[in-house]
Parts: C-alpha cells; structure tokens; sequence
C-alpha cells in the first residue's frame, strides 16, 4: 500500500515535468506556425508577437507552393531519403557487425581507422574532387554514396551489436547457423530499436540535404527540397531593387519551416513503434 | 591527387556493383558529350550557335525554358548561354570547386576580393586587348566604373554600372507635427527632435515608448554603401562613417583615425546615454530597422527609398498605424558641412570575369566580348531591362512605357551584367517614387573609396574590423571613457598596421587619378 | 615421416609464425572481413583519400597549380601563426572551450533526463505525444530560433521583458549582454535538441531485459532505485560513447548557431575558432588558414578523444 501511493506521487511527478518541459516546446512553435499563416502587417501591429493567428494568409505558402520546381525537389527528396536511408543501413550494419566482434584479429586499428575520421576531414575541395573523380556529379548517387556511413552511427550501431545478448547466436551457431544467416535472422531483428534510431538520423540527414546537392547538382531538376526552398527564400531575403512584391522574410521563413518538417510530423508516429520492438523480442529469450 | 581520384573510381565503381553502375557510366557519358558537342560548334563555324557557359551569384532565375530573356539574347546573338546562378551565401564556394575541378565557366561574377585573389594566381584573362572589341562598353562605363575592376593598372573583368545613392534620413512627419515641432536643419535640431520624440509621447498612448532613432551597427565596412544608424551624423561632423579611406585636401585618409571623429561620437554618446536611440540598434539587422518604425517604436530611421516608399512598405506602415507619414529628411548642417551620409565610389553591384583559357577559343572568345557589348546598349540592353518590346514595354518616340505585363521581368536584374541606365530605369519602373529617387541621388554625400583599394597582403582586416567596432561600441554605450578616444586611435593605428593599408590606398588612388 | 615434415617449415619459418596464426585466423573469420569491405573501401575512397587536402594547411594554395603543386609556405607554420598571433588567439580559444564545455554538461544531462522519465511513463499515448513534440525544435534552423529568441527576449519588445516592465522591473538587454549571452547559447541549443539527443538513450533503454526490472522489484527496490540501478547501467556504453565523440568536437562550439545569434556587443564571450576562421576567410579568401585552423582543432580533439578512450578502458567501454 504504501508502495502504491509512493509509485503514484512518482508517477504524478513525472507527468508534471514531461508536461512542462512539453509545453516550453509547444509556446515558441505555436508562434512559428503563426506568423506563417498571419499577414505580416497584423504581426507587426501586435508587436511582432502572435500566438493564436486571428486573421489568415496562405500567401507565404502559394510563394512557395506555386513554384514549378517544387513537386519536383520533394520527389528527389523522397526518393534519396528512401534509397539513400536503405543503403545506409545495408552498409553500417555490415560494417558494424564485424567490428562488434571482439574476437577479430585486427579490429582495435579498424576501429581507430573509423574514429581518427571523426576528427580529419579533408575540406570542401578535395572532397568535391574525389566526388568528381567518381562520375557522380550531377548524379542522386552523389547525395547518397560520398557519406553512405557515418562514422557516429557505425559507432552506435557497433556498440549495440557488442551489448546484445550472445546466447541466441552461440546456440544458432552450433545449429550451423553461418554469419549471414546469424546476421539477418538474429542480430537484425533484436537490434529493432538502434536500427530505427540511426535510419532516422539517416533520414533526417537526408531529408535535409543541403550542402552536398549544392555542391554536387548542377540540373535543376535534380535538386531536393531544401535547395530549393533556400533559394526561393534567399531571393526574399536579398530582393532586387525593381521587384514589384516582395513578400515578408519572416513569414517566408517560418512557412518554410513548416512546409520542410510537416512530412516528417506526419510520418514520425508512424516509425515510433519500432523504437520499442526489440524489446519484446528480446523478452523471448529471458 | 591525379592517381587518387583514379583509383577512388575504379573503388567506387566497384562499390557500387549493380545499381550504382549506371550511375558512374551516366556521369562520365556526360562529361563526353559535354566536350565533343563544345569541339563541334568550335570546328564547324558559323552555323552552330556558340556554347557559352555563364555562372553568376544571382537569385530567382527561372527555368531556361521560362526564361525569355535568355532565349531571345540566345537568338539575336547565335549563341547557347547557359545561365547558371547560385545564392550569394554559397556562390563563392561553387566557383571554387568548379575552378579546381578544372571546369571554369566562361563568364563568372568575382567579389573584389576574389578578383584580386584570381589575379595573383593567374586565373584571369587581360581584357585591356580587347576593350575596343566592345564599343558600347566602351561609351557606357566610364573611367569611374572600370577602375574597379582593374588591378595593377589592367583591367581583368566588367563591373555593374554604379546604383544611385539611395539612403536618406526618414522621419516621422505627423509626430513632427503632433509635437509643433520644424523638420530638423542642424545636428542641435535634430537632438531636440529626438529628445521630443522620446519623452514628449508623439504617439499619445500615454505610455513612453518610442525612441527617437533606431537603425542597425554603427558603420559597416564589410557591406559597402548598407545604410547604419548614424552615418548623416559622422557626415555633419565632416567625417565619412567608420572604416572608410577619404580624400581630404589631396591627401587618403583614414574615416575613424580623423579628430572629428571622436566629436561625433562624443554627440552619439550623448544621445545613447539619454536614452534617445533604440538601445537594440548594434543587433538590430536590416529589415528589423524597418519593422520597428513600421511599428511605431522610432520616429527617425536612416534607410533606402526602395525601403520605406515602394507600395506594398507604404501598405504595411498603413495598416498599422494610418496616420503614419514617413518622409525623407534634407541633410543635415553640422561643424563639417551639410551632407547625407557617405558614398563608395569604387562600390559595383557585380564584377565580371573571364578566365584565361578563354583566349586559346577565339571564336568563343568573340561571343562573350559581343554578347557583353550587346547587352551594355541599344536593343539588347532594352532586352535585359525591360523584357520584350510589344510585349512587356512598347517605345513612344524615345520614351519606354511599360506594359501590364512588365511584372513578368522581375527575374531581369540577373541578366543586366553590366548594368543599366539607372535614372531611365528607375524612372520607367517606379514612375511614382521618382521625386524620393531623384532626391536621394541628389543629396551632397562624402566620397570614399574602400571599394578600389587592394588588401595589403597578410593585413589582419578581420581582426581590425572587430577592434574598431568593438572599441567605439563601448565608446558610444558609456563603457570606455571618451578620454581615452586618443589611445583607442593609436592601437588602432599601430596594432593593425593600418599605415600600409592607407599607403596602399594613396598609391592605388594616385594611379587611378583620384589623388594629383 | 610426419614428424619430419612437420619439423622442416616451423623450423624455417619460425619468426613468421605469429603472422601465420594472425593469416589462420583472418582465414577462419573470412566472412566477417568480406562484410567488412564494402566499408573499408568507402572509407578508403571517400574519408581518406581527401583528406590528402590538409596538405595546403602548409602550402599557399594557389586554385590552378591544385593542391599537389602549390608551393609550401614559408615557413611551413606561416598559417597557423596567423592564427596564434591574432590578437584574440586566447580568447578565441577559452570562449570555444568555455561554449563547447558548458554544452556538454548541460546538454547530456536533459536528453538522458528526458529519456529516463519518458520511460516511465505508462500511458503510451501521452509518452508519444511528449517525444513528438520535444524532437520537432531540432528542425527548426538556427535562424528560425533567433528569431524566436528575439519574440521572446528583444528588449524593446520582447514577450518577457514586457512581463518584467509591467511588474515595473528594469527591461534586460538578454540578447547583447556578455552575462546572458552564453546562457541563451546553452539554453536555445537544450531546446532545440534535448528531443532530438533523447531519442537515441530511448533506444538503448529499449535494448534493456525487462527481466532486470522484475529482478530489481523482487529484491525491493523502488522505482528511483529501478533508474539508478538498472537503466542508467543499462545505457552506460552509449553515455560512454557519446561522451568521448562529443569530446572530439571540443573546438567546435556551434558556428551556425554563435554566427547566427552573435553581435560585437557581445564578442568578448561569444566569438569562437570558427568564427572567426569564417571571418578572415571571407575577406581574405585564404583556404590554406581554414585548414591549418581545422587541422590545429583536430589535432586537440584527436589528443582528447585519445586520453577519453583510455580513461574509459578502465569500465571497459572503450571504442578501440
């Protein structure tokens, strides 16, 4: 009894702060999504600070939206998110798995190989210079093969690898189980939760795609989303003298925001029961 | 790197196995093409139009299709330009690779300092062989304008045409009035207005909360012309703003190093420490200026005509408050004279430049030279202004009138490499703002000329800028006592080694006939 | 018989035999070292091969020679005295490491914070709506959050100095004050990202046997003891290796954030390497001071993240 009533204060006390710390999220968002939506005049007059928009424009929006390119950079978007975030996953995990292994010969200078990249990088022209060696400007393999891992997420996946219980594997082991098959049907499945945290940042990372298609895409139709929107916005933000209309920056900018983190709302629900999947799979064992 | 690259994509192709093989054969198929359709046009003469490749710092191009400025330049000149800009945020890096990667483009917009930099490493061709070439070049810019892009005395590139000055003091009519107070002549004047505009309650909410003066930074040498807070006042006191090189009686100096200096930032003090200024104006950027007297909060602002006269400004300061009147402020009369602020001569809005290769390609070489020229005068630059004449303008005797469908041209400052006849322009374009615009060209500014002066190698500009702002922040905020003014000017002058760059200045400015 | 042909080859070769029993063993593990080869030679061709670049740190790059033929500087540190003899070198250097420590501390602890007590939550419903709505700052731009920042904080018309004038307070200058402005760096960066750094704990958490938890009930232990004994253990390695890759960044403090947020009011506690790397740069066009700059900071984070791996041998959650 006593128990109970001290699991429930905790309970309660935890609940307060998750919604606070929610709400200090929630306030300053509001306030972005409603500056995008309100016309820029009626922001002013309230003193640049609006929560509830009580007047409507979508003109922010349609400066976007009525952009031919648009339809276009979100379909290279997607299609790089998708194959990119795929072979992402493909080869961290293959790199990973071998190198989780602490009885490989050799896998203590593999691993300061990866770090010590962590630190080195060789710049913006050489980089390019290597891209270019390999025929991939002008080409989606160029947003997705020059950064196909990422040392930060090969590292957690390796350590998840290394923290996941041996038993299941020694036993397919000695059932004849070879790597590959230990890899896909036991490793895989248990490491659910790592797998869907690291193909979000892979996700996000390509969703986000900037610096490389500048770099690298010269055709326009080939450009993602955001290299478009930046561009549409910096011409807000830099108007010619002789524009006739030149919309609000600041309405442009939280719209834009909106417009790039929307599919990513709506998706994210959708992915959440992953992060938890290897948990139930991993109680099979105990 | 030549064997590292190779060996990175027979790697990488191996890599790639299946589906990346396409890939790897679809990029170097390109780069082929790309090279024998070049070598096609350049052995078969005159039939096939020339390919030119143009890469610019730009924004809002559409697409080559949509772009009919482009495709009718196309057709006047026999040429295939393909147009290609880059936001200014990432343009310079672009260049860079393409530069590297061996694939510069034909035509390329370069800062002063890249043009300088491009120089010295032997990047660039030598126009001065070939100026006659371009007649209307030649008879368009003068002097003034092709000094900026010469170093050393030779001309490597073609500059923009200069913009008209635009900056002017603008100030709250109906508060002037509310208060019974004249338009402001003199810098005593003008502390009075401000002093009313702060505690008299021009707005009459009965709360005090409005400030005389906002604006944004205190002198800006890394954005040449951009209007801040005071430059009207440095200019009454006889002194450019902050950071510039000015003549005084035949001799360069330097705008912070000069006594009068430290007179007007005394005045400035004294106007901070009153609270008579937006204590915000050192992180206020561009366009929050604009908001804050859109606002209300401030009665006087130093900004562009385009800034706080175009239609859709007018609309906005309106719908907030509709008896708000802004108008431009006559310069203002102080120890130094009766000036508006300063004005860089040696500012552009863009510099052209042509790599060195280009001369080993006579054929093409001749269609940039012709294509520069044509877009400088006659049809070509009515093309680059104003669109397509019966579609987007129609001529009336001499005179331009632009059709309904002129809205359709806002992409047109990209293509206007060269400039444009601005008065005409501005006139044609903004038939209603004219008296604001002629104003503001007209005002006495000081001359200064950052814009023509080559960097001394290894000078710590970076470094100098921050010491110089940093020190007069503090000075203008009540921080540092203004009794140390004189050493603040010393260590300036000594730690940064601002005596080369100023004899930099003399030789170059000499050279170009500024200095007798 | 045997015993002879036995005998010859370990007699001949015998200094080779560890190479021979490393050679067995590589064979034995073939197919692990084939998973490993797509990796390596990715690694190999795109991470390695460019940093061949770092060269110019010692050269003065000239764009046509390219970086092989350009000519060394003279002297070879020409570019990284450029650097140490600025005036600002040290406190350049204190404000990086000052930033880069304060958002290590204070920006670790919330994400783990957060991920613990969302796990243990109960009701899923109201457990995802929290993670959905706390990661969703990390995609708003640093120039989106300034200007938040600015709704919030301006002092002629921010939200919260309007609070603090109607209660008659003096209005704070939050935004171009050197007591606040390494606040609002930490602060802004704990908003934008605690959801977004919670995320990956949360995955760990989920790595751990539920049969732990039950074993810890049985022994008594109240839902405080279940966190310090059980999930905090449970995510050590990932704290651990977070840790020592944040380590490495030390000299990196945030540009986009600092040059975005930054004005000279407040430069004596804002003004990182990068920015000022960014700075110079942009006027002088030199590539060869960025790379001797990103070099130097290698070099320390190298040294860092090194030692942080030793230490961390100890609990035996090293990376190497």
């Amino acid at each position: 009894m006593v128990t109970g009533i001290k699991d429930r204060v905790f309970d309660w006390t935890v609940i307060v702060i998750l919604s606070l710390f929610a709400l200090a999220i929630i306030f300053p968002l509001l306030y972005v999504v409603s500056v995008s939506l309100t016309p820029y005049s009626e922001v002013l007059r309230n003193g640049g600070f609006i929560i509830i928009p009580k007047k409507l424009t979508f003109d922010a929006y349609a400066a976007f939206l009525h952009d031919s390119l648009i339809p276009r950079a979100y379909g290279v978007t997607i299609y790089i998110t998708v194959v990119g975030t795929f072979l992402n996953l493909v080869f961290t995990s293959l790199m990973a798995y071998p190198l989780s292994k602490k009885y490989l010969p050799g896998r203590k200078p593999l691993l300061f190989f990866v770090t010590l990249t962590l630190l080195f990088n060789g710049g913006v022209v050489p980089t390019y210079l290597v891209v270019k060696g390999t025929g991939m400007i002008n080409s989606l393999w160029a947003l997705i093969i020059p950064s196909v891992i990422w040392t930060f997420n090969l590292l957690i996946v390796k350590t998840f690898f290394e923290n996941l219980p041996t038993e299941l594997s020694e036993a397919a082991r000695i059932d004849g189980a070879g790597e590959v098959r230990i890899l896909t049907r036991i490793v895989l499945p248990l490491s659910m939760p790592v797998l869907a945290t690291v193909g979000l940042f892979y996700a996000v990372g390509h969703w986000n795609e900037f610096f490389q298609a500048v770099m690298y895409i010269n055709d326009n139709n080939l450009k993602p989303l955001q290299v478009i929107l930046r561009s549409i916005l910096a011409s807000a933000l830099t108007p010619p003298m002789d524009a006739e209309d030149v919309l609000p920056s600041q309405s442009l900018q939280m719209s834009a925001v909106v417009l790039s983190a929307l599919p990513i709302l709506v998706v994210y629900p959708f992915l959440q029961k992953y992060f938890t999947q290897g948990m139930l799979l991993g109680s099979i064992k105990g | 790197m030549g064997l590292n690259t190779k060996w990175g994509m027979g790697l990488s192709c191996m890599l790639l196995l299946g589906t990346a093989l396409t890939g790897c054969a679809s990029g170097s198929n390109d780069g082929k093409a790309g090279g024998d359709a070049g070598q096609a046009a350049g052995g078969k003469g005159n039939a096939a139009p020339v390919k030119l490749n143009l890469f610019v710092s730009g924004t809002n191009l559409p697409a080559p299709q949509e772009d009919f400025i482009l495709q009718k330049l196309n057709k006047d000149l026999n040429m295939d330009l393909s147009f290609n800009v880059a936001a200014p945020t990432e343009y310079e890096q672009q260049l860079n690779v393409k530069i590297a990667g061996g694939s510069a483009p034909d035509i390329f917009s370069v800062s002063k300092a890249q043009l300088q930099n491009y120089v010295k490493q032997g990047i660039l061709l030598d126009l001065d062989p070939y100026l006659d070439k371009m007649p209307n070049v030649k008879k368009m810019l003068g002097e003034n304008d092709l000094n900026k892009t010469r170093v050393d005395g030779k001309l490597y590139g073609i500059p923009k045409r200069a913009y008209l000055p635009m900056a002017t003091y603008w100030i709250r009519k109906d508060w002037l009035d509310k208060l019974k107070l004249e338009m402001p002549k003199t810098i005593d004047d003008f502390a009075n207005v401000v002093k009313a505009f702060t505690e008299q309650d021009p707005d009459g909410n009965g709360k005090r909360d409005t400030y005389g003066l906002t604006g944004s930074g205190i002198g800006s040498p890394d954005a040449v012309n951009a209007p801040s807070t005071f430059d009207p006042i440095f200019s009454a006191f006889g002194v450019a703003t902050p950071g510039q090189f000015m003549i005084k009686d035949n001799q360069v100096v330097y705008s912070t190093l000069q006594p009068e200096m430290k007179d007007a930032i005394a005045y400035i003090r004294d106007l901070v420490e009153k609270g008579y200024v937006d204590p915000e104006f050192m992180s206020n950027v561009m366009t929050r200026s604009q908001e804050k007297v859109f606002q209300g909060q401030a009665g006087i602002v130093y900004l562009n005509w385009a800034e706080m006269s175009k239609d859709e400004f007018v609309k906005q300061y309106k719908a907030i408050n509709p008896n708000a009147e802004w108008v431009q402020l006559p310069a203002l009369t102080g120890p130094g004279g009766t000036y508006q602020g300063s004005f860089d001569i040696g500012s552009t809005g863009g510099r052209y430049a042509f790599p060195k290769q280009l001369a080993d390609d006579p054929q093409k070489l001749d269609k940039v030279l012709a294509y520069i020229d044509y877009i400088t005068a006659g049809p070509g630059s009515f093309l680059v202004m104003y669109g397509l004449e019966g579609v987007h303008f129609n001529f009336e005797g001499d005179k331009v009138v632009p059709t309904d469908r002129i809205s359709e041209t806002g992409y047109a400052f990209n293509h206007q490499l060269t400039g444009r006849d601005e008065r005409n322009y501005l006139t044609t374009k903004f038939p209603k703002q004219q008296a604001l615009i002629d104003f503001a060209a007209g005002e006495p500014r000081i001359e200064t000329y950052n814009e023509m002066i080559p960097l001394p190698a290894d000078f710590p500009l970076a470094d100098k800028t921050r010491f110089e702002i940093e020190e007069l922040t503090k000075f203008v905020f009540g921080n540092r006592p203004i009794e140390q003014f004189d050493d603040y000017t010393k260590s300036l002058q000594s730690q940064f080694g601002l005596d080369a760059y100023r004899q930099a200045a003399a030789d170059t400015l000499k050279s170009l006939g500024y200095l007798k | 018989m045997n015993t002879v042909v036995k005998a010859v080859p370990r007699a001949s070769r015998a200094p080779s035999v560890p190479l021979a029993r490393f050679g067995r063993a590589v064979w034995k593990h073939k197919i692990l070292y084939l998973f490993l080869l797509p990796g390596l030679i990715y690694y190999l061709t795109y991470r390695y091969t460019p940093m061949l670049g770092a060269i110019i740190a010692f050269k003065d790059y000239n764009i046509m020679d390219g970086i092989a033929k350009s000519p060394w500087a003279d002297p070879w540190y020409k570019h990284f005295r450029t650097f140490y003899e600025s005036p600002y070198f040290w406190q350049l250097l204190t404000n990086t490491l000052l930033i880069s420590l304060y958002k290590l501390l204070f920006g670790m602890i919330p994400g783990i914070a957060l991920a613990v007590l969302l796990n243990e939550i109960k009701n899923k419903v109201f457990q995802r709506f929290v993670q959905t709505v706390t990661y969703l700052p990390h995609f708003l731009s640093w120039v989106i959050i300034y200007g938040i920042c600015v709704a919030f904080l301006s002092e002629t018309n921010g939200l919260v100095n309007h609070m603090i004038k109607e209660q008659g307070g003096q209005a704070v200058n939050f935004l171009s004050s050197t007591q606040w402005f390494r606040s609002i760096l930490v602060g802004s960066e704990i908003w934008k990202d605690t959801g977004w750094s919670a995320i990956i704990y949360l995955a760990a958490i989920a790595g751990i046997d539920p049969a732990q938890y039950e074993a810890a009930r049985v022994d008594g232990a109240g839902r405080m003891r279940g966190i310090w004994h059980v999930t905090l253990p449970g995510i050590r390695s990932v704290i651990v290796l977070l840790f020592i890759l944040k380590l490495g960044q030390m000299l990196d403090a945030g540009f986009d954030q600092i040059y975005i947020m930054y004005n000279i009011q407040v430069y004596p506690v804002a003004d990182i390497i990068d920015t000022w790397v960014f700075r110079t740069g942009l006027e002088q066009l030199n590539f060869s001071i960025a790379a001797a700059v990103g070099l130097f900071k290698s070099l320390v984070g190298f040294v860092l993240v090194v030692s942080a791996n030793q230490v961390a041998k100890r609990w035996g959650e090293q990376i190497w």
